[in-house]
């Protein structure tokens, strides 16, 4: 085999495992992530950490007179 | 103003006759006697493949000089021009690297600015770190408030609304900024017309092989881009971790949305839109952490390339409407091409290529192609790195960059584009940081 033969099989094989690997790598870090458990914040419903949400009660109308 | 444009014209003409000129060239030299319409598709779609990969690499590395050249020759005038500036440092548990990002901003070469760290909702210590160094520190004052988490977007709004000055430099709390960026930075905002400016983002963890290519990545790939957008003015991505703005900008386009993963990326497009002109700084200089490990890499990049997409949706009516402002279209159709376009073209065309050579029996063609577009990455590394100025060391990365890095995070951005058209549900990923800076 001469050395352009050599290398050019090289080149493919490395390509070809390249692209095969990068899909597995892709595969792999999506099922990682699908096992990750759920955020802090998410679990608590989205509500904040440092501070307690305060919910203003509607304004009730002055009563006339 | 009229001999940028000229330059500009200049450059067009010899990109577009030196194209021209080797089709001339080669086309009467070119002997392909083959029959199989396989092949012959094949060999067409190669050669576009070819062309378009060296007129992009032309038109960047063409621009991107011209930028080099204008801005190591601005004379600036005797006029100094150093308005106040606050910095926004948005924070989200950053406990590990909080205190030294604050330091670094302590010691810029600027006359008087304000630091703003915005923890927003830290479950760690941030906001007791962030506070220990509030104060007034001559040059510098430094404020740290604390808000309900809301995500980066939500934390740089308020530090917006919470300025008193006319312009801010948004930056990520994990961080650090060179010595001379405002001070190097701030004078394009002589120009009314300049609406940001987008800074120069250096990979500072250069400790394993992932991050010495992103390093090169970072030079090669998104400098060389963004300073030939910065030419004509129309940087078309601010980068999280170093972008300066005028204030009234940001007002007018209603600062940061959370609507998008690439909250940078919509921001800088709203600019656009709004008839803004973007420049780029190289002087102006953020160090950040890039990731270190591949899965790391993996999901920085999903939501990256699925931002920019939702980035592109949003405003896709400007992708459509080159009349408002050429540059600002062209900028936009970069964008466009580099997200989609580019790493389709980067993995099919070789894996096409490799397999017709393959079907043709001729695998040296193989070799050959891969020597000119690894060639091809050398010689763009050696420009890019010599410009900057960088670590000459990065330059033989080139050839691991073409074989390994590119066909990687190219394979994950069209997932991730497949992703997104599909609409397949999606996380913040917030990155896990070692604190090395």
């Amino acid at each position: 085999m001469d050395i352009n033969m050599l290398l050019s099989t090289v080149v493919l094989v490395s390509f070809i495992v390249t692209i095969v690997l990068a899909v597995g790598s892709y595969l792999a870090f999506k099922g990682r992530e699908r096992r990750r458990p759920e955020p802090e914040l998410r679990r608590r419903g989205g509500e904040p950490v440092f501070f307690e949400r305060i919910y203003l009660q509607p304004k009730k109308a002055d009563a006339p007179g | 103003m009229r001999a940028r444009y000229l330059y500009f014209v200049i450059a067009a003409a010899i990109v577009l006759l030196t194209v021209a000129g080797a089709v001339v060239f080669m086309l009467p030299r070119t002997h392909v006697d083959v029959q199989s319409p396989q092949l012959r598709i094949a060999i067409v779609v190669v050669t576009a493949f070819l062309m378009i990969t060296m007129l992009r690499y032309l038109v960047l590395l063409w621009l991107g000089y011209l930028q080099h050249v204008e801005s190591k020759t601005r004379v600036d005038s005797e006029e100094r021009f150093e308005p106040l500036v606050t910095i926004l440092v948005p924070a989200y548990n950053e406990e590990a690297v909080i205190q030294g990002a604050i330091r670094s901003l302590l010691e810029l070469d600027y006359p008087a600015y304000d630091v703003l760290v915005i923890d927003d909702g830290s479950t760690d210590q941030t906001y007791a770190k962030a506070a220990e160094l509030e104060g007034y520190y001559g040059r510098a004052t430094v404020r740290v408030v604390s808000k309900s988490n809301g995500g980066k977007a939500s934390a740089l709004n308020t530090g917006i609304g919470l300025a008193r000055t006319p312009f801010v430099l948004c930056m990520d709390g994990d961080s650090r900024l060179a010595v001379g960026t405002l001070k190097h930075a701030m004078p394009h905002f002589r120009n009314p017309h300049v609406g940001a400016v987008a800074g120069n983002v250096k990979v500072v963890n250069r400790r394993n092989m992932w991050t010495r290519l992103q390093a090169l990545e970072y030079i090669e790939g998104l400098n060389m881009a963004r300073r030939a957008q910065g030419f004509v003015h129309a940087v078309n991505i601010v980068p999280g971790p170093i972008g300066i703005f005028r204030r009234d900008a940001l007002s007018r386009a209603g600062g940061y949305d959370s609507d998008t993963y690439a909250e940078d990326a919509d921001l800088t497009l709203k600019l656009l839109t709004d008839g803004w002109h973007i420049v780029y700084e190289d002087q102006a200089i953020a160090y950040t952490e890039a990731p270190e490990t591949l899965f790391d890499l993996l999901k920085q990049r999903y939501r990256w390339t699925r931002g920019i997409m939702q980035a592109l949706r949003k405003h896709s009516s400007a992708l459509f409407n080159p009349r408002k402002r050429f540059a600002t279209w062209v900028s936009l159709q970069s964008m466009l091409f580099e997200a989609i376009a580019w790493p389709v073209m980067n993995v099919f065309g070789n894996l096409f290529f490799s397999l017709a050579a393959l079907a043709a029996g001729a695998p040296v063609y193989v070799l050959y192609w891969w020597l000119l577009l690894t060639w091809l990455d050398v010689a763009a590394a050696l420009h890019t790195v010599a410009m900057e100025e960088e670590d000459l060391r990065l330059v033989p990365l080139a050839i691991l960059y073409r074989f390994f890095f590119v066909v990687t995070v190219d394979v994950a951005k069209l997932f991730a584009t497949a992703e997104e058209f599909l609409n397949v549900k999606m996380g913040w990923g917030k990155l896990e940081r070692a604190g090395r800076i």
